[in-house]
């Protein structure tokens, strides 16, 4: 299969594609899970408690449809990487880009979850200020891009860290099999809500 | 397989009966449905913020509202009904409980449900064996359909409605018509929670819902329909989601629709817009601003201002009326309206005069608090028009008695005519009150209370920080000889003025009994 893909089987190997297929699986299915799992008791009181199996089930199988998507994406990305690297720097690379913008997101998520207001202090701070935009994008952009270029720059200039973060995916991917399994299962319970007269 | 259970085997199973027991009450469907062949449907539609004063069926000089007095014609009309209050949020409370704000406590901006020990004295609980669906545009309604849902089979999710929803997965699960939709919004829309299931598909979603809803611009020139940031929708929508949700639900049910427009922004289709700019109606009557409140907004006295904010309200209830006339088609053509009572009313009105544009203010005045009603009886083909007084609470009451059932004893409400098996009363008291200001489960105060008695009309204002130098305020009209409100003739040593400023305040005095502190 990959074979077809000339470019693909170049960049990646079959493990290496699993992996990052998994990679970018994983944060997906955490927060959609979690997410999904809040809404499950005011589901299963307004309705039942099937319906809200029925909400988790759906929240899974769009996060397998996200992930898949995000997964091309990644993997079309990663093909930007210099062809003098392996794939596993390549893979670790991209995967670890891809987690650190996770990881932002899920942040970003959580903040407004919390609804946390701005501190006194920052709001006028910026009212006071003659670019308040531009230092609302400045804050949040300056760690991201710091949190993404360090772990980069780390794994092109060390084997071992890019030995261990090779050794974390491998880890990540079994935990994310238990997500794709929960997909199938999802899956499985769409299709009998559907197919039920 | 074929191994015989032992007796450790069948103690284990006997443990799990318990649990199983309990998690098949989750299973269940909705309650059995009335089995009585003469059942009779009722849909109940609220176009929101919708003032009687700008109806063309109530004597407004405006064609506003050519269809519903199409529609009329084979109805009951009520030309003196009075909302329980005048923001939704009471006025809704009142439709749906049969009782005062008094009563129900839900009038103010921190609590908007009804207190705990009147939840299940809904309509919807009344209606038990009815399939029972609600859906609105107005998220304040959320509040009741989350604390009724009990007594609800369905309640449409507001956002499905939304414009944004045009990737929507209904066609494509269509066995599975809540949840997939449900789970599929939660996935790519904020909402009110803040965040989505998905991490980096809504962005992309929110993109795609922009370049629609930028598409509409052309249709509504003046911004496509919205209540808040992001919450766009169209009356149409709405309207084809009842028709086709009536067609195939289970019978009899009990529909309760709440359409935002004509509430503000008055964003009309492009077909009406200036449809009313050139007919010299323009700030219709001068009134006298007698009292130190505001509303949504507080300008002083500007008839350049007052006409332009009437004139786009005017043609915002022209586009709302198109659509209710398509409705009623529909339900005609389908046959529909053969089985069903048809009610249409509003949850409060609006007002532009006397330097208040709006609804949420302390004043009571009767294009703020006078809606309409039009109830169509199964098979009616000439008109009725009632000129009693009537209230929001009386729909209650007056829904049982047609649908055969019994009326409960705690509503505030009357059979109305030509229901009633009583003549109709010309001296029954009927009130409104605004108290957003006040505490839940403490005595009114400030308050603005309404009592509309025969022809007059007395309103008591008491407790604002605006009237401590004046104190509490006094205003009796004769609704009969003066419609705009423009003469306050309460008088302390008048008969009248007395025995209504008894009545309501003894009346205020019972309603606040229960919440004086020992």
């Amino acid at each position: 299969m990959l074979n077809k893909f000339g470019f693909f089987a170049h960049a990646y190997t079959r493990k290496g594609l699993f992996q990052l297929f998994m990679v970018c699986a994983f944060p997906i299915h955490i927060w959609a899970i979690f997410a999904a799992f809040r809404d499950f008791s005011w589901v299963a009181e307004r309705t039942n408690v099937w319906d809200a199996i029925g909400l988790l089930s759906y929240a899974v199988a769009f996060a397998l449809v996200e992930t898949i998507g995000i997964f091309f994406i990644v993997a079309l990305l990663g093909l930007l990487v210099p062809s003098r690297w392996d794939s596993d720097t390549r893979l670790a690379l991209i995967g670890n880009l891809f987690l650190t913008v996770a990881i932002w997101s899920i942040l970003g998520q959580v903040y407004s979850l919390l609804g946390y207001p701005l501190p006194k202090w920052g709001i006028d701070f910026l009212v006071n200020a003659d670019h308040p935009l531009r230092i609302l994008w400045g804050t949040v952009f300056l760690p991201l891009v710091i949190s993404a270029i360090v772990p980069t720059v780390l794994v092109i200039r060390s084997g071992r860290v890019k030995g261990m973060v090779i050794e974390t995916f491998d880890r990540i991917s079994l935990l994310s099999s238990v997500y794709v399994f929960f997909d199938l299962v999802g899956i499985v319970i769409i299709a009998i809500r559907n197919v039920r007269t | 397989m074929s191994r015989s259970l032992s007796k450790r085997d069948f103690l284990k199973l006997l443990a799990l009966l318990p649990p199983s027991m309990y998690l098949s009450s989750f299973f269940e469907g909705p309650d059995k449905l009335l089995q009585r062949p003469d059942a009779k449907n009722v849909i109940v539609i609220v176009f929101d913020t919708l003032s009687a004063k700008n109806i063309s069926l109530h004597g407004y000089p405006r064609e506003t509202m050519p269809n519903l007095a199409r529609i009329a014609d084979k109805g009951t009309v009520y030309h003196n009904h009075y909302a329980g209050g005048n923001w939704t949020t009471p006025g809704t409370a009142s439709l749906l409980t049969g009782t005062y704000p008094w009563t129900h406590r839900a009038f103010t901006d921190e609590v908007r449900t009804v207190i705990k020990e009147r939840e299940r004295n809904n309509i919807f609980n009344l209606f038990e064996g009815y399939y029972r669906i609600g859906y609105s545009h107005n998220s304040n309604l959320y509040k009741f359909f989350d604390q009724f849902s009990l007594d609800l089979d369905h309640i449409e999710e507001r956002r499905e409605l939304f414009v944004k929803n045009n990737l929507s997965l209904d066609g494509l699960f269509p066995r599975d018509d809540d949840i997939a939709p449900i789970s599929w919004d939660r996935m790519v829309n904020e909402g009110e929670k803040k965040y989505t299931y998905s991490l980096f598909f809504a962005p992309f979603y929110e993109l795609y819902n922009q370049y629609i809803v930028d598409s509409l611009q052309d249709k509504f020139p003046r911004g496509v329909p919205h209540s808040g940031e992001d919450d766009y929708f169209l009356l149409e929508d709405g309207i084809n989601w009842l028709l086709s949700k009536v067609s195939t639900i289970q019978q009899p049910f009990l529909g309760y629709f709440h359409y935002l427009p004509p509430h503000r922004p008055y964003n009309t289709r492009k077909e009406f817009v200036d449809v009313f700019s050139r007919d010299g109606i323009e700030h219709y009557i001068e009134k006298p601003r007698l009292l130190p409140f505001g509303g949504d907004i507080d300008k002083p006295q500007d008839f350049k201002y007052q006409a332009s904010e009437r004139q786009l309200y005017d043609e915002f209830i022209l586009y709302a009326d198109s659509e209710l006339g398509r409705l009623y088609e529909s339900l005609e053509k389908s046959g529909v309206l053969k089985d069903t009572w048809f009610v249409f009313t509003s949850d409060h009105g609006e007002m532009f005069e006397r330097g208040v544009f709006g609804h949420r203010t302390p004043v009571l005045y009767q294009p703020v608090i006078q809606i309409p009603l039009v109830i169509l009886e199964p098979g009616q083909n000439e008109r009725r028009d009632v000129y009693t007084s009537t209230s929001a609470v009386d729909v209650l009451p007056t829904l049982m008695k047609i649908t055969g059932q019994e009326i409960p004893d705690w509503t505030e409400g009357e059979v109305l005519p030509p229901f009633s098996d009583a003549a109709p009363r010309a001296d029954r008291s009927i009130y409104a009150l605004e108290a957003t200001e006040s505490k839940t489960m403490e005595p009114l105060n400030p308050a603005s209370v309404m009592l509309v008695k025969g022809k007059y009309k007395l309103t008591y204002y008491f407790g604002y920080p605006q009237l401590k130098k004046m104190g509490p305020i006094f205003e009796l009209y004769d609704l009969e000889s003066d419609p705009d409100e423009l003469y306050n003739i309460f008088d302390p040593n008048s008969e009248v003025s007395r025995d209504l400023q008894n009545e309501l305040l003894e009346k205020l005095r019972e309603v606040d009994k229960p919440y004086l502190k020992s």
